[in-house]
């Protein structure tokens, strides 16, 4: 008779200059070798169509011929359309087009390469952009604003992490953290809920707290990581917008609980950069949000309906 | 037992048969042991398979009862720490931080 008690399987990798942890439930001896493997495919597949660090890559292609029409990927331009609805959804606080405004910022490479003194080039109030997005959904083309470039940085790896999600859907249970942003699904062999550890933007290394849930995408905003001077201005990676300078309004984190890691996302960098005044618990983003201020105070809230329901990730399509 | 019957030729033909009580006593007898045999093989074999039918059946619900995944709780909930304390004895195996 076969040993069908469960395990779990863990493999880690680094891909999209973060760390890609997964985390498997299936039978003590049951192959995880082809699933994992597929995990570093696909995660290949995603730098090689959204990396903007990469002068080869899908988006660098389009971001280079701004203010034409360009045939692109279904993967590509449906991983533009969900950006272009959570613009709408959020009224811009979420905008995926804000490259330019981060590399005269001085975050025009990656970030272990970025020169601390970086260029002094500040950026300027700029109206939103995505508006001006075309999209072709027969011809299968987007056309960019001429001088308008994309950056998916964050929204990619929700979606990666949503699609691989998909892919494995066969294993009873399993935790995919892009990063740190995760899709969840079944449970652990010993714990009726997976435990997710949220981390400290005070105390990197140390949780502040633990999530509980087995369904549902989970992802974390904070101004803590990817931050850098410039000149005399401390920096960080998450623009407002309205001003295309770094968001400052006192929330240091956010942490988002959604039905999928890239609404997660985007519900996320939207409470970080508009603060908890733009949150609606009738017109949510997520179901569940935790926020940290800058002098530690914890705020709590839940959503009771999202807006934001994917319920198709960029996956399906190969294009 | 003699049977005389006529053929189409008008010639008489005579059929002459034994019959012996003894044998043909021996012969039932024969016929209800090999029945009886095969009877009980067949209590034996409908026996076998339904203990290991049983068996199977109890394995399984013994190995499901201790693998199944409990009953998935949809709704997310929040544990915050005081101190750190409860992280360190036995910290979540992953951790959501700005990607």
């Amino acid at each position: 008779m076969s040993n069908t008690r469960l395990a779990v399987h863990q493999h880690q990798f680094e891909a999209m200059g973060s760390q890609v942890e997964i985390l498997l439930v299936g039978q003590a001896g049951q192959a995880h070798e082809r699933a994992f493997r597929r995990a570093r495919e696909l995660a290949h597949e995603w730098e090689a169509t959204f990396s903007r660090f990469r002068p080869t890559s899908e988006l660098s292609g389009l971001n280079a011929q701004a203010g034409q029409s360009v045939h692109v990927s279904q993967r590509l331009y449906l991983a533009l359309e969900q950006a272009l609805t959570a613009a709408r959804a959020t009224n811009g606080l979420f905008d995926p087009t804000l490259l330019h405004a981060l590399i005269a910022l001085g975050y025009d490479r990656t970030f272990d390469e970025i020169n601390p003194r970086a260029s002094s080039t500040c950026s300027e109030r700029r109206d939103p952009h995505y508006a001006e997005i075309r999209l072709d959904p027969e011809k299968r083309s987007v056309t960019l604003p001429a001088g308008v470039g994309i950056d998916l940085g964050g929204i990619a790896k929700g979606q990666y992490a949503d699609e691989l999600a998909e892919e494995l859907r066969s294993w009873p249970g399993g935790v995919i953290s892009a990063g740190g942003d995760m899709r969840v699904w079944g449970v652990p062999p010993d714990d009726t809920q997976w435990r997710i550890g949220v981390e400290d933007p005070n105390h990197l290394g140390r949780d502040l707290a633990e999530l509980r849930l087995s369904v549902g995408g989970v992802a974390t905003s904070a101004t803590n990581r990817r931050n850098w001077n410039q000149g005399s201005f401390r920096r960080h990676h998450l623009l407002d917008p309205r001003t295309g300078l770094p968001a400052t309004n006192g929330i240091c984190s956010v942490t988002a609980v959604a039905r999928t890691t890239t609404a997660a996302e985007v519900a996320a960098k939207a409470l970080l950069i508009g603060g908890e005044a733009v949150w609606n618990p009738q017109r949510s983003l997520f179901s569940l949000a935790i926020v940290v201020h800058d002098n530690g105070d914890i705020v709590e809230l839940s959503g009771t309906m999202e807006i934001l329901d994917y319920d198709h990730t960029p996956a399906a399509a190969h294009g | 037992m003699v049977r005389t019957t006529m053929t189409t030729d008008g010639d008489l033909k005579v059929t002459l048969s034994l019959h012996s009580p003894l044998a043909a006593h021996r012969r039932s007898a024969g016929l209800e042991r090999i029945e009886r045999d095969a009877r009980l093989k067949r209590f034996v074999l409908i026996g076998a398979l339904a203990s290991f039918l049983s068996f199977m059946g109890l394995t399984v619900w013994a190995d499901n009862s201790h693998s199944s995944p409990a009953p998935a709780n949809t709704n997310p909930t929040v544990i915050y720490y005081q101190d750190g304390n409860t992280a360190r004895l036995n910290p979540p195996p992953v951790r959501t931080r700005s990607s």
